[in-house]
């Protein structure tokens, strides 16, 4: 009896928090707010002024979802939303903010401090996309594309599918943040508008929180491999030495496309005065493409073909590491390795800063054709 | 339902007290619950200013000490049979001496019962309902409490053990963070000096606080021999759950990231995504009110058993005009400042009382021990 009141009584006080859960507070009705899925900010005209671009998502009951952009001119991004709302029918949430976009001359003058306003709202995700827009930040989200009807879902869209399938490297808040504060430096992608079409660019590498310099497609994916591996990447790789492979044609470049590429990566630091990091990459991949017909029933031709490959890959990544070591960046995040093997000491990021002009690179990749297609 | 003598219900009742026992295996729940709560939610950045990247190092080294806590604190409850903190109290020291040390420990599970209720109302502030306001959601809290103490200490056990089984899947929650999770950046493993690892297992003690509540439990326990091992056992729980948390913020963010996030344990909820919910820390912030009320219900259950006795009314006459007192005083908490000012003065006096004390006091009962049998003799 008394166990039955008091099991009673138990469930009757998580009933009562249930109740309490679904509170009377100031509902938000969807048909009366506007959903931010897509901010861009650009360099105003004045010193210090930033114009924002708000893509604003409104469910209308009737009509399918409409997208309205709103432009506003303020000191922070906080300012910005404020006369965004000021301009709006609806009031503006942040809530499903999904891509933060960044003109090319605000990147380079620094974005920390929007970052930071993005990361201290608790109602914004910590997996919002980033990137930096090659041109205008207006004329990308205004531009009247006949296919998309919505920009900042297509944006969302157009990273997910990228990074998932290990076109790009993600390129959240989180990672932007995560280089940022570790012994390593940010990468954004570029994406740019050609016409009716949005396409990414490539790689924009930052000192701190300032854009330095950009990456092609082909560097991203080799920093990409060194960085992050590959599960199943794609890799596009140029050979400008093509003597020992039998060619039928005289050409003095060949294009391959590698696909299903998984990686084993070993980064080690070697010694720590003269800091010398040892980078061993094996790499499992299924040729996809080639620009010129190969006889690939042969081993020899495949093996050649790899140690091209290999080479090729080398060469691309001391000639990479060697222009940040010039600009003095580590997009590679080789300090956390450097970090991580000095025991005792406190290394922050103006003694890597230092040091990584200096290091060296012993690097090794071993490439490994396992398929060549059905047909050859 | 109605045999007496079956031992793993919440309400089985046997003599010795009679219907106001509860099984030892119960003492599990307890002890976790209390000790689950505010500081769970954001003690990352706490530790890892002071010992950087061997945080969870540190975590282990408090949870150790607690451990050791907890048994010196059966060793002293072994010797009364079956008292709680306020009789030993008053046994050890007098009715008087007894009494000053009961007020002083009853304000501190007031004002740690204050800091509770406080912080969770701050933190449904920031995460679902800015516009909410403090006294509101204090009064609903508080009204549960009201309803849950009133029910007595086997309702509150129960409510302890219902909400740590309904929100015991939380924790494999933590798979979402590990994915994005940096590993290297715990290496090098013991790069901190041992001084500073113990100097962040202090900072500690607010998280791990709340095993005092065993003092106060204690006598209600039906198989006292077997309430240290369980006791134990919720600890350990408590401890392995901290040191994987801990583990896996230092992993998933960065040194600057960790500094600056206030709940470190709910930002990494942030990045789930569920095609029925987009964002997660909503149910989890408003789940975390389970963990919350349990332990705001245990602190105040075994403050106005204070209040009885060091008063001598009964103890449901004095709970509505203490939840009143906590009630009001926690409305002049408005900032987060002053709360800051509350939570840094409750960790600073609960590392003694928590710890400290239970050393004194054990101390305290071997010598007046050792001086009736020398007087004896």
């Amino acid at each position: 009896m008394l166990r039955k009141m008091i099991l009673v009584r138990a469930l009757a006080v998580l009933l009562l928090v249930s109740i309490v859960l679904t509170g009377c507070l100031r509902t938000k009705i969807l048909e009366r707010i506007g959903l931010i899925v897509a901010v861009g900010y650009e360099k105003g005209e004045k010193e210090n002024e930033i114009n924002g671009y708000t893509v604003v998502e409104q469910v209308e009951p009737k009509s399918k979802t409409n997208v309205q952009i709103i432009a506003s001119k303020a000191f922070t991004s906080k300012g910005l939303r404020d006369e965004a709302n000021r301009k709006s029918a609806k009031l503006l949430k942040s809530g499903q903010l999904r891509v933060a976009l960044y003109g090319q001359s605000l990147a380079e003058k620094g974005i920390i401090s929007i970052m930071d306003t993005l990361y201290r709202d608790v109602s914004i995700s910590n997996m919002v996309y980033l990137a930096v827009v090659k041109g205008d930040v207006k004329d990308l989200l205004e531009h009247k594309y006949p296919h998309i009807n919505d920009i900042g879902s297509f944006l969302y869209d157009m990273f997910e599918q990228n990074i998932h399938s290990e076109e790009i490297m993600p390129c959240t808040l989180h990672d932007f943040l995560n280089s940022y504060f570790m012994l390593a430096d940010p990468l954004l992608p570029i994406i740019q508008r050609e016409d009716n079409q949005i396409v990414i660019k490539g790689l924009a590498a930052f000192k701190n929180d300032k854009m330095v310099t950009t990456f092609t497609s082909e560097e991203a994916s080799v920093i990409h491999m060194v960085k992050s591996g590959f599960k199943s990447g794609l890799m596009e790789i140029t050979i400008d030495d093509v003597s020992g492979l039998p060619l039928k044609s005289k050409t003095k470049q060949l294009h391959l496309v590698v696909d299903d590429a998984t990686t084993f990566r070993k980064i080690k630091l070697v010694s720590k005065e003269e800091p010398r990091f040892s980078i061993k990459i094996k790499m499992k991949q299924k040729l996809q493409e080639i620009s010129l017909p190969i006889e690939m029933d042969d081993m020899e031709v495949i093996k050649e073909l790899e140690k091209k490959i290999n080479e090729r890959l080398e060469y691309r990544l001391q000639k990479l590491i060697k222009e940040c070591q010039q600009l003095g960046i580590d997009p590679f995040g080789f300090g956390e390795i450097y970090r991580a093997g000095s025991r005792g000491e406190t290394i922050l990021i103006e003694d890597w800063r230092e040091l990584f002009p200096k290091a060296k690179f012993d690097i090794e990749i071993d490439c490994h054709i396992t398929r060549a297609g059905e047909v050859d | 339902m109605s045999n007496p003598t079956s031992s793993v219900q919440i309400g089985s009742s046997k003599p010795l007290g009679g219907p106001f026992l509860f099984s030892a295996f119960l003492m599990m729940f307890i002890v976790h619950d209390i000790q689950t709560g505010i500081g769970l939610a954001g003690f990352q950045k706490i530790i890892f200013a002071v010992t950087g990247h061997d945080a969870w190092i540190s975590v282990i080294v408090a949870g150790l000490f607690a451990h050791l806590i907890v048994w010196i604190m059966f060793r002293t409850l072994y010797k009364f049979d079956s008292k709680d903190l306020f009789e030993i109290h008053q046994e050890l020291l007098g009715k008087i001496a007894g009494n000053t040390l009961n007020v002083i420990y009853i304000m501190y599970l007031f004002s740690t019962s204050l800091a509770i209720l406080r912080n969770y109302v701050e933190m449904v502030q920031v995460w679902l309902f800015p516009e909410l306001q403090t006294w509101g959601l204090e009064l609903i809290l508080l009204g549960i409490s009201l309803y849950a103490i009133k029910g007595g200490v086997r309702t509150i056990v129960g409510m302890s053990l219902i909400f740590i089984v309904i929100t015991f899947w939380m924790n494999f929650l933590l798979a979402y963070p590990i994915q994005f999770a940096t590993f290297n950046n715990i290496l090098p493993i013991m790069n901190t000096s041992l001084p500073v690892i113990i100097n962040g297992a202090t900072k500690m003690s607010f998280t791990l606080l709340g095993f005092e509540i065993i003092y106060f439990v204690y006598p209600y326990v039906k198989e006292k021999k077997k309430a240290q091992i369980f006791s134990q056992f919720g600890l350990l729980y408590t401890n392995i759950q901290l040191t994987l948390i801990m583990l896996v913020s230092v992993t998933f963010f960065s040194p600057g990231e960790l500094l600056r996030t206030d709940w470190a344990t709910f930002t990494m909820l942030k990045i789930i995504k569920m095609p029925i919910i987009e964002r997660f820390e909503f149910f989890g912030v408003s789940l975390w009110m389970l963990i919350i009320l349990p332990n705001l219900v245990l602190y105040l259950w075994a403050a106005t058993k204070g209040c009885k006795r060091v008063l001598g009314y009964q103890q449901k006459k004095v709970i509505i005009p203490c939840l009143g007192i906590v009630y009001v005083c926690s409305l002049f908490f408005e900032s987060r400042t002053s709360m800051d000012l509350l939570n840094d003065t409750i960790s600073q006096v609960g590392k003694y009382v928590a710890f400290v004390y239970p050393l004194i006091l054990y101390a305290l009962v071997k010598g007046k021990e050792l001086w009736l049998k020398r007087r004896a003799s």
